[in-house]
């Protein structure tokens, strides 16, 4: 299955952030679940999937001084194809303009036992004066099974400057403790446009976590650990969840 | 090389060489620490998975800076700078890289002097990332951008493999044999970063291995520590 969606959101006369394009179609469909001055848009996933041999190309563009959260309502399992052994592939681009906010922390990716996935994820934020969470949650393998293979390709670019480029490879052949041990979730977190955090890692016998500044206005978190509840608290122990990016600043 | 004889790239790989290698290892003390290494089998593991993800990206930048100091167009050193932090983001591994570049390159100017280095000097102070000024004196010493790959691996498997030998005391025969056992690995990663020595600096290797940074920036916090990295 190819499928595309497109969401354009930009400020309105009373300072609300709205969608002037909102396009999808399944598994890639999108509900507004929250208005105001700040738009919350849920991804639905109007069918399974992806599955082994799907195109997915999901597209994002926040405009100057707007403001969105992008949630999901479940968590998106990557599963094989029916046939044969094919790879899926998805593409997510995000462009935030001066001023704009954009909160992205979908539920997990669920990678489940022989399938074959590449996320390819390309965030474009024209200056500083924009603000960007974005959070990648990876489950490898539903309960009690081994995960598939899973690349996730990440270039976040502040400017047209590269702040953050990295390709993270899960698999059966990829694990263990030179790459990202041996747990069955990661999570990775980055924070663009707000003051530095300064770094603090945690190593515990369930989970380990790190945070570290990258610039002077991008923080990044990952988690390692066997189980999402635990990296997740681990997270927000080291500040991820309780930056104040929910609340967006009021226009001066 | 005509005679398919390069002494200079005996020279760059030696141990030796003053780059200042022997005080870092490369993430296997904070591994060590914490138990994922404890044994030749899992020292193994560790170095396998670390060639393939941080090893092939710094192998890939030492060739792409070596191919370009080698030919005659402009060197775009600031985007090839920036392209390399943006997939080394902990300030401890870039520090650590800043610190051994800056070690490499006051040897290496010494040994094989070349317009390049100045000019990367001049564009990026002395502090360049490692595998920056691998390319550069390795293109220097006449290498070429798959001799420089193999040098920055043969580099991080030393690092690790030494490391492993001094905290753990493992037997140093045992670990020769390993390293011999890697020599096919470490000719496909070569190979495979010298592929992208003339793609855009944005479309350069960016493997990552998670864990290698939750380690470091733990690694810091040490008291103790035997290496600096």
């Amino acid at each position: 299955m190819d499928a595309a969606a497109r969401l354009v959101v930009g400020l309105d006369g009373r300072g609300h952030t709205v969608p002037s394009t909102l396009r999808g179609e399944a598994p890639l469909l999108m509900r507004v679940t929250e208005a105001g001055r700040r738009l919350q848009v849920h991804l639905v996933g109007g069918a399974a999937g992806p599955l082994g041999g799907d195109r997915l190309d999901l597209s994002v563009a926040v405009g100057p001084g707007a403001a969105l959260a992008m949630r999901s309502v479940a968590a998106t399992l990557v599963q094989p194809g029916t046939c044969c052994a094919s790879a899926s592939r998805a593409s997510v681009t995000a462009e935030v303009a001066g001023g704009a906010t954009l909160d992205w922390w979908p539920e997990p990716l669920v990678s489940v036992m022989g399938s074959d996935h590449t996320q390819i994820t390309t965030v474009q934020i024209a200056d500083d004066s924009a603000t960007v969470r974005w959070v990648d949650e990876v489950v490898l393998g539903r309960h009690d099974e081994a995960g598939g293979r899973l690349t996730m390709q990440q270039r976040i670019t502040v400017g047209g400057s590269p702040v953050l480029h990295h390709t993270v490879a899960f698999g059966p052949a990829t694990a263990g403790t030179g790459r990202h041990g041996s747990g069955r979730i990661a999570v990775t977190g980055v924070l663009i446009g707000r003051p530095a955090r300064t770094s603090a890692a945690v190593i515990e016998s369930d989970h380990r976590v790190v945070r570290y500044p990258i610039s002077p206005t991008c923080t990044a978190w990952i988690a390692l650990a066997d189980s999402l509840d635990v990296a997740r608290r681990a997270l927000a122990d080291l500040g991820m969840g309780s930056c104040a990016i929910d609340e967006p600043e009021t226009p001066t | 090389m005509a005679t398919g004889m390069n002494a200079a790239l005996l020279l760059l790989a030696d141990g030796r060489f003053p780059s200042g290698g022997h005080a870092h290892s490369a993430g296997a003390e904070p591994a060590v620490g914490v138990g994922d290494i404890n044994d030749q089998a899992s020292l193994r593991e560790f170095v396998l998975g670390r060639l393939q993800t941080n090893g092939l990206v710094d192998a890939a930048f030492a060739a792409a800076v070596c191919a370009r100091c080698a030919g005659d167009g402009i060197v775009p050193w600031s985007q090839l700078e920036a392209e390399y932090l943006a997939r080394t983001g902990s300030p401890r591994l870039r520090t650590a890289s800043r610190t051994l570049g800056r070690q490499l390159l006051r040897g290496g100017q010494r040994a094989f002097p070349s317009a390049r280095a100045e000019e990367a000097v001049a564009a990026l102070g002395t502090s360049i990332p490692q595998p920056i000024v691998m390319g550069i004196i390795a293109a220097a010493a006449g290498c070429a951008a798959a001799e420089a790959a193999l040098c920055e691996l043969h580099h991080l498997v030393g690092s690790l493999t030494s490391a492993g030998v001094r905290l753990l005391g493992l037997d140093p025969f045992e670990i020769a044999a390993f390293g011999a056992a890697l020599v096919p690995e470490l000719e496909r990663l070569a190979a495979l970063a010298a592929t992208t020595a003339d793609v855009d600096p944005a479309e350069l290797p960016a493997d990552v291995a998670l864990l290698n940074d939750v380690l470091a920036e733990h690694h810091s916090t040490w008291e103790v520590r035997l290496f600096a990295s």
